[in-house]
């Protein structure tokens, strides 16, 4: 127990989650076996998490130097649909598929540009580019979805497929979860291996220590937003693929999914904690309850509510060790007594 | 320790409500720790945030081995070998030892960092100066002494050659302040050299040889310490005699405003009795850490003691929070005014009536021009300087600032009210006036218990003077009769080790 203790916060809460969803693995297992254990029971599992697990590797940089990013759900679909576009121009693919990422990037441009350069803060600089991306993505087609029957030449329709719909010979494990795994590993090596990224912690840590220490805090956290604006691209082109088309629509409340995998994995909302793996741990988590919920006839509506619940638990136990906050509900509930 | 290491000139520095400082110069040699001294506010900080590139100075010149350098940024006073110690901290928390002592910099292998290099490094640096410590352990979990050392061994990381050490010892511990006494001494030999501001007497006598005095942002002299007694720097540092620092004044006693009992929480509060009269300053003195905060937090019911009997005028009352303490006149200007104080964002006029809400209010909405007349009101009777009670508290200076969290108790009408560390970071005059407001207080009958780290503050404007020492109440004194070797004597606790009882005034005297 003590060595457990001195592990740093974030490795204890992914041990603790890991523990969560190993439970709730089990529980599932229990209640459906044959229905959840089928391997393509598992095969769509993991291709429903594709989404917050990308975007929130990417939300996770923002979190971890201590800001956040409500632009990401936006952005995604702004990428579905400028990809999509593109490639009814009879654009070859990897150009496509480059202009898209760079427009992701740039979006984390913008984001980085109101929030450090002007000192927006960023939870409401994000919430306003959330509605500059989305509008965009409407602005270009007019409202309406595009197609990828659009596309000119059949055969980049149907490579434009594989990347989000296609499966390792036509019903194995999804090429969108090997895109997402090879992804995340290399996010979570930058991320504790880079010196990038041991800043990014440095500035979520103590942004004044950080910028009397000499590092550049502005590139640190502009290049955060990169990433997350990055992961967005990636996750607009992987679900403007799987559903042939792309809609404006897309991605609404992406960015809330993912933030919730994040704190549900352990990632400290108040930054300077946290790895890729809390929040891949926290993605599995979510996608195991919506799953297991599904197959147990739970219907949608109180999905949301256990959801919510579960997340209000998981992170409310999280904190309640500290002394602090068992003061706090000791005194609620001696002066409940009293009135 | 003839060679000249660096040299201020002439250093002017005004911030937009004060002059902080004006054409300061000092200079260190190889090898050399000079002292730095000065009152509270005297500029100590602003100059040497100026060598390390925090601030920048509207006029002066530094030069570093007789070159002159322009330090416009940290990174640039870092190339030049210059780094400070902040008397707070600033560490990355969640990170580990080697990580901050190479925040920024981590030894890389090709694109990644080489984790392993860089804790050898870190280690021998560590070790070099004679340091022990996990270089994997994470700098949360450290005491402050250590998290201190990390700051110096990452000070020397960049080749430092000019170190300057802003009251380093103010929360270490006897053995630690040994400790890092040792690794001065380790510096000094590499030819290192040091500015050290304190204001501990007895430590400048150890580590310096020459002072360099300034007083309200003016030089006033650099003195070797041999050749000049105590008296005279003092003299030099604060410009009068002690006595005319605190405003004379008889005060007259009432009955007994507050006693308590029993008052214990964890191990950090054990105290058994004791009590404040009407009228009455009763000074809590202590060493940092000896629960003299945490004890008046319980009794204003900021923190729930495990026990605690309280009596106000005589009949037993409960205190379980805030509210409740509030509710029977008890007030508490806090330790850290900035941080739980005050609001700082917000204006002289909401932070005044910040704790009178209730009584400003019909039906639960606030009566504003009631609110605007109570705030002028207290800003003329204590002489706050602001341009009006609509200025943000975060642009008024330290005094002024102070003077509304007293004047957000006044307008309680208090009975009791609890100050901690009234004065920090106060300039000299300003405090003069707190002084004064405290013994017209102290005239209308209000008790006031006073938390101090200055002991002459503690003798100067206390009655009596309880010594907490590890929780405990080790000693009350008369303040007129006591000096501040007994209360330091007490505050270390030597008595308990020599198996003296603590001193205790007959309750009628």
């Amino acid at each position: 127990m003590n060595s457990f203790n001195k592990l740093n916060v974030a490795t204890r809460r992914a041990i603790y989650s890991l523990g969560i969803l190993v439970a709730l693995f089990a529980l599932f297992s229990i209640l459906s076996f044959d229905k959840f254990m089928a391997p393509t029971n598992l095969q769509n599992l993991l291709q429903q998490i594709v989404t917050y697990t990308i975007i929130g590797c990417g939300l996770t940089f923002c979190l971890v130097c201590g800001g956040n990013d409500l632009s990401a759900g936006a952005s995604m679909a702004l990428s579905g649909i400028i990809v999509v576009s593109l490639l009814a121009k009879g654009l070859p693919l990897w150009l496509c598929i480059i202009l898209c990422l760079t427009m992701g990037i740039l979006t984390g441009v913008m984001n980085g540009f109101f929030i450090e350069i002007l000192g927006v803060v960023p939870f409401v600089a994000t919430l306003a580019t959330q509605w500059v991306y989305r509008g965009l993505a409407n602005v270009i087609v007019n409202g309406a979805p595009v197609y990828t029957t659009t596309i000119p030449s059949t055969k980049v329709q149907s490579q434009f497929y594989l990347l989000g719909g296609g499966r390792i010979g036509g019903d194995g494990l999804p090429y969108s979860v090997i895109i997402t795994l090879v992804y995340a590993l290399i996010l979570g090596v930058v991320l504790a291996k880079s010196s990038i990224g041991r800043q990014i912690y440095a500035c979520g840590s103590n942004l004044e220590a950080a910028k009397l220490s000499g590092i550049n805090a502005v590139k640190t956290r502009m290049f955060a937003y990169c990433i997350s604006g990055l992961s967005a691209a990636i996750c607009g082109i992987l679900v403007a693929s799987r559903l042939s088309s792309a809609q404006p629509t897309a991605g609404v409340g992406y960015e809330m999914e993912a933030i919730a995998a994040s704190v549900l994995g352990g990632i400290s909302i108040l930054g300077g904690e946290g790895t890729i793996l809390n929040t891949i741990i926290g993605a599995l988590m979510m996608g195991v309850i919506r799953n297991g919920l599904n197959l147990n006839g739970i219907n949608s509506f109180w999905q949301q509510v256990i959801v919510g619940l579960i997340l209000l638990v998981a992170v409310a136990s999280q904190t309640a060790n500290k002394a602090g906050n068992l003061d706090t509900i000791k005194r609620f509930f001696s002066k409940k007594q009293k009135a | 320790m003839a060679e000249e290491l660096f040299r201020m000139e002439g250093i002017s520095k005004s911030f937009p409500s004060v002059k902080a400082l004006e054409k300061v110069s000092l200079n260190v040699y190889k090898g050399e720790v000079l002292g730095l001294v000065g009152e509270n506010g005297a500029g100590k900080s602003t100059l040497m945030k100026i060598l390390s590139g925090v601030h920048r100075a509207d006029e002066g010149e530094i030069f570093i081995e007789g070159k002159k350098v322009d330090i416009d940024s940290v990174s640039k006073a870092h190339e030049l070998g210059v780094s400070i110690i902040m008397q707070e901290l600033n560490m990355c928390g969640h990170l580990s030892v080697a990580d901050n002592i190479f925040i920024g910099r981590a030894h890389k292998k090709g694109l990644f960092i080489d984790d392993k290099k860089m804790h050898e490094e870190a280690q021998k640096i560590l070790d070099d100066l004679g340091i022990e410590l996990n270089t994997y352990t994470q700098v949360s979990s450290l005491s402050v002494a250590q998290q201190q050392m990390v700051e110096i061994a990452k000070a020397i990381s960049f080749n430092s050659k000019i170190l300057v050490l802003d009251e380093p010892t103010a929360t270490l511990t006897e053995r630690e302040i040994d400790q890092l006494f040792g690794i001065i001494r380790r510096l000094q030999a590499r030819g290192v050299g040091m500015v050290y501001i304190s204001h501990r007497m007895a430590e400048l006598n150890q580590i310096c040889e020459r002072v360099t005095i300034i007083r309200d942002g003016q030089y006033i002299g650099t003195r070797h310490l041999n050749e000049i007694t105590m008296d005279e720097l003092v003299n030099m540092i604060v410009g009068r005699s002690l006595e005319d620092k605190y405003p004379k004044y008889k005060r007259k006693f009432g009955d007994i405003a507050l006693e308590a009992r029993n008052v214990r929480r964890g191990t950090k509060v054990n105290a058994d009795h004791f009590y404040v009269r009407k009228g009455e300053i009763l000074g809590i003195a202590g060493l940092v850490g000896a629960g003299r905060t945490e004890l008046m937090r319980c009794i204003f019911g900021a923190d729930v003691a495990d026990s605690m009997e309280l009596y106000l005028e005589g009949k037993p009352i409960k205190v379980n929070s805030v509210i409740e303490a509030i509710k029977h006149g008890i007030g508490y200007a806090t330790e850290d005014r900035k941080r739980d104080g005050l609001a700082l964002n917000l204006d002289v006029k909401y932070n005044t009536n910040m704790a009178h809400l209730s009584k400003l209010s019909r039906f639960g909405f606030i009566n504003d021009k009631e609110g605007a007349k109570n705030a002028e009101k207290y800003v003329k009777l204590l002489r706050t300087k602001t341009p009006s009670i609509h200025q943000l508290c975060k642009n008024l200076s330290g005094g002024n600032q102070q003077k509304v969290v007293l004047a957000k108790w006044l307008c309680n009408d208090v009975k009791v009210l609890i100050v901690d560390e009234p004065t920090r970071g106060i300039d000299v005059g300003a405090k003069y006036e707190v002084y004064e407001l405290f013994n017209k207080l102290s005239e209308q009958g209000v008790a006031i218990i006073m938390i101090s780290s200055e002991l002459p503050e503690i003798l100067g404007m206390s009655d009596r003077v309880l010594v907490i020492h590890q929780g405990e109440i080790n000693g009350e004194l008369d303040a007129k009769k006591t000096t501040q070797e007994e209360i330091l004597y007490l505050a270390a606790g030597y008595n308990k080790l020599e198996g003296k009882e603590a001193p205790k005034l007959s309750t009628r005297s």
